[in-house]
């Protein structure tokens, strides 16, 4: 997608919005919000988030949905605590914690190949796959509940938290490589052209000699991938899960990815924009809890801007629209 | 006949100058003319697409005109919308009923303009006294009375039936004016014979009535004048008793095939393509193949003919992976071919162009570069990378051979007229290089300039040694384009032509 002018105009506004809420918490919280270790440190409580953000969009780019993300996420973090509390004692914590990781890569893998197979497959909408599987990982994750935290000294924990040179936080570094692999993966690859494609049309990519059907399959699977990802990362700061930590957590995914500017229907929209909303939510985040605002201001500020975006969203379309029919109406008296 | 002698026309009572009516990329209607006189039937034709449903939409108030005036018992008028039409004594008949199933016949006849007792002032209730009352005198007028029953239930009831409602209907406005499209499409014989009696009845009260058909011998029959149009644009009118049933069709074709279609002479190599036996039963999807064997020759165009439902998309669907056979062989250039998807089939060199554009062709959201290159970008790579620069020569080159008239590459294929975009799917099957290109209706609802311009790419194609198969079911276009021409009917092959011994009488023996 090289179409420039209306998408990076929207990117462009939201980098302008970003700055000045900058701007305005440093003024409103004394120049508190402007400490570098602040601003930059506030992307941690996010990056989670924006990783999953990053396989969201392009799965809605193919105008699906992964409802069960934050299930992945919860289940695959379980697996991954279960089985360092399990081969711990035989193998010691080094190599118990390196099988974990792995293990929890690939239970992400295969929760999200378990939705891609059925994407591919069947024509069932995606809303009802993703929430039937819901139930599912939410159910799976029981089975794996363990009482066990991870500690400090534990690697996960220790990288998790980790600050390079004391501002910018290892969690800040992977949600910049998963974009940077996202973006290319968009907007340099043939599977980033067909994922847009198949949002507009999946017919006549089908017709064109492409099976929409294997990329949707990748699509939903590199969304599991994501949420064990995000699932290290979760663990790494908050040391421990539970079952409630799914719960709206999907939600907020589909959120950022929706005020990056990609639409439900498909298509249109792309990973930078999601990157940027991530940024947008951090900052909104932190600067509100220095404000010592409670939790629901933040609710609300987050619906505003939400609704708002939206509504530009729609308007910037409609203009595209107009400006576009004009040039089609000149070209045709050409 | 009487009847017809007693018409004065030059008491025109519906009159329509100079209508121009544009949708994005298409001009529907050109100048378009048409006169009714007071008490005539008369009858508009045109083949599909010539603009007929359109013109009938401006009356109707459907579609505003861009330009053009409409004259009503010689006022200019100005009909905003259906039921601006409705008020001002016009009414359409529409092919599929406009009626509430769920709702009785009477409620359906007047729905929108009840009559209404006012109850103590203010409790507007509907006068179904009145309605009945008013009822009566219609089907009294149409010599219906006692046919149907006011309280039944518009589902409950046939089509014949339905149509009589929708007449009855009509007349509750004081209809003076009625436009009768497609009237007789799902009727039977026998309600053919009851809707002619019921019109011929409607025409002796004074009733002045547009009838749109495809039938000649019903036109021939019941109108008394007819207009032919073409493309968009009026053609000709007619008394009926002055034309024969041959001028019609030349005036509606419009053309000698010889000049539409510049077939150029090729040199027709050895064979190519051979097919045989292939066979699918259609249990899954689509329609069956039986035992289906062919031979196409390198430069050749090869026609597929057959009717809606003859397995002429499944045949081409089968060549390219993208449907499964049961069995048969395929066999390119003395290579035994299975394709299993449509990229492989591509790399043997098939490539397939489809009838629906919109659906299965482009992705008319993306860019015409991006459209251009969607079956061959995995060949635009380097390092897994898209190489922009390979693609961005590729389409330039491409949109430049196929004269493919846009500001840019990167403008959206969704802007652009038909016959554009049907250059970009022709432009996008090319990037692949195929051997056997496979055209499924290249001219469907593009132009006459596109559809000329189409037919000379595809002409020049073949001179350049391509093989094409192209399936059409415009007749003159198959006839006037292919070297040989398979006839499909129900999946068998009924027949091969040869060039010399084309005809349209031949060709639809074979299909029907």
């Amino acid at each position: 997608m090289r179409n420039k002018g209306f998408k990076i105009s929207y990117e462009l506004i939201m980098v302008f919005i970003l700055i000045g809420m900058i701007i305005v918490f440093g003024a409103l919280t004394g120049g508190l919000f402007f400490k570098p270790s602040t601003m930059i440190g506030c992307t941690s409580d996010v990056a989670y988030l924006g990783v999953q953000a990053m396989a969201m969009t392009m799965i809605i780019l193919t105008a699906g949905i992964d409802l069960s993300v934050s299930y992945q996420m919860v289940c695959s973090a379980m697996v991954c605590a279960w089985c360092f509390a399990k081969f711990s004692a035989a193998m010691g914590a080094g190599p118990a914690i390196f099988l974990a990781v792995i293990v929890c890569i690939i239970s992400g893998f295969v929760f999200g190949g378990i939705n891609g197979f059925i994407a591919q497959h069947t024509p069932i909408n995606p809303w009802l796959i993703t929430m039937s599987t819901m139930y599912i990982f939410q159910a799976i994750s029981w089975f794996f509940k363990t009482s066990f935290a991870f500690a400090a000294g534990n690697p996960v924990v220790d990288i998790g938290n980790k600050k390079i040179g004391g501002i910018v936080p290892t969690q800040l570094i992977v949600l910049l490589i998963a974009f940077a692999i996202f973006w290319v993966l968009e907007k340099r690859t043939t599977f980033g052209r067909y994922v847009h494609a198949i949002g507009y049309n999946e017919n006549a990519v089908n017709y064109s000699g492409v099976d929409a059907g294997k990329m949707k399959f990748w699509v939903y699977t590199l969304g599991g991938i994501m949420s064990a990802v995000a699932a290290l990362m979760y663990l790494g700061r908050s040391w421990q899960v539970n079952q409630e930590t799914g719960m709206n957590m999907n939600i907020e995914v589909i959120a950022l990815v929706v005020l990056g500017g990609t639409s439900t229907a498909g298509g249109v929209g792309g990973v930078t924009g999601s990157l940027l909303a991530c940024l947008i939510i951090g900052v909104l985040k932190k600067g509100l809890a220095l404000m010592g605002l409670p939790g629901t201001v933040y609710n609300f500020i987050v619906g505003i801007v939400l609704i708002c975006s939206l509504i530009f969203f729609a308007y910037l379309q409609k203009r595209k629209k107009m400006v576009s029919r004009k040039m089609a109406i000149a070209n045709m008296d050409q | 006949m009487d009847a017809k002698a007693k018409i004065d026309f030059s008491d025109i009572i519906l009159k329509l100058e100079n209508i121009n009516k544009s949708f994005p990329g298409v001009k529907a209607l050109q100048n378009m003319q048409i006169e009714l006189a007071r008490g005539e039937m008369h009858a508009v034709c045109g083949e599909n697409g010539a603009g007929k449903s359109t013109m009938m939409k401006v009356i109707t108030g459907v579609h505003k005109a861009d330009s053009g005036n409409i004259y009503l018992n010689g006022e200019k008028v100005t009909i905003r919308e259906p039921n601006d039409a409705y008020g001002k004594g016009i009414a359409i008949i529409f092919q599929e009923t406009s009626l509430f199933k769920d709702l009785t016949v009477l409620e359906n006849m007047f729905m929108g303009h009840e009559p209404i007792v006012k109850l103590g002032g203010f409790i507007h209730n509907i006068d179904y006294a009145a309605m009945r009352k008013k009822a009566d005198e219609i089907f009294d007028f149409l010599g219906i009375t006692g046919q149907i029953d006011y309280d039944a239930k518009i589902d409950n009831l046939g089509v014949a039936s339905k149509q009589m409602v929708e007449i009855a209907k009509a007349l509750t406005y004081d209809a003076k004016v009625l436009i009768f499209d497609e009237p007789t499409a799902a009727l039977t014989n026998k309600e053919v014979r009851a809707l002619f009696r019921t019109i011929a009845r409607l025409k002796d009260q004074g009733m002045s009535m547009l009838y749109i058909s495809h039938r000649m011998e019903e036109i021939f029959e019941i109108a008394d004048r007819v207009t032919i149009i073409r493309d968009g644009s009026y053609v000709n009118t007619a008394k009926i008793e002055e034309v024969t049933e041959q001028q019609l069709i030349a005036w509606m074709v419009g053309r000698e095939m010889n000049e539409m279609y510049p077939k150029a002479q090729v040199e027709i190599g050895s064979m190519i393509l051979k097919v045989e036996d292939l066979c699918r039963s259609g249990e899954k999807d689509g329609f069956p193949l039986d035992h289906v064997s062919f031979e196409v020759r390198r430069g050749e165009i090869f026609g597929i003919a057959g009717l809606a439902g003859a397995g002429r998309t499944e045949m081409a669907e089968c060549l390219c992976g993208l449907r499964k056979y049961d069995s048969g062989h395929i066999t390119l250039e003395g290579k035994d071919l299975a394709p299993k998807n449509y990229r492989e089939a591509i790399n043997d060199g098939f490539i397939y162009v489809s009838e629906d554009r919109k659906k299965y062709g482009l992705v008319v959201a993306m860019s015409i570069e991006e459209n251009l290159t969607m079956s061959i970008l995995y060949r635009l790579t380097k390092n897994k990378l898209i190489d922009f620069d390979a693609e961005d020569r590729l389409s330039d080159e491409y949109m430049k051979d196929l004269r493919v008239k846009a500001p840019s590459r990167e403008f959206i294929v969704e802007n652009l007229s038909g016959g554009n975009q049907q250059k970009v799917l022709v432009a996008k099957a090319l990037c692949a290089k195929p051997k056997i290109l496979i055209l499924d209706e290249p001219t469907r609802g593009v132009d006459v300039g596109a559809k000329s311009e189409i037919h000379r790419i595809v002409s020049s194609l073949a001179q350049t040694g391509l093989t094409i198969i192209m399936i059409s079911s415009d007749m003159p276009e198959l006839l006037g384009m292919c070297d040989r021409l398979m006839v499909l009917k129900a999946g068998k092959k009924t027949g091969v032509l040869e060039r010399d011994e084309f005809s349209q009488e031949k060709v639809l023996k074979l299909a029907l």
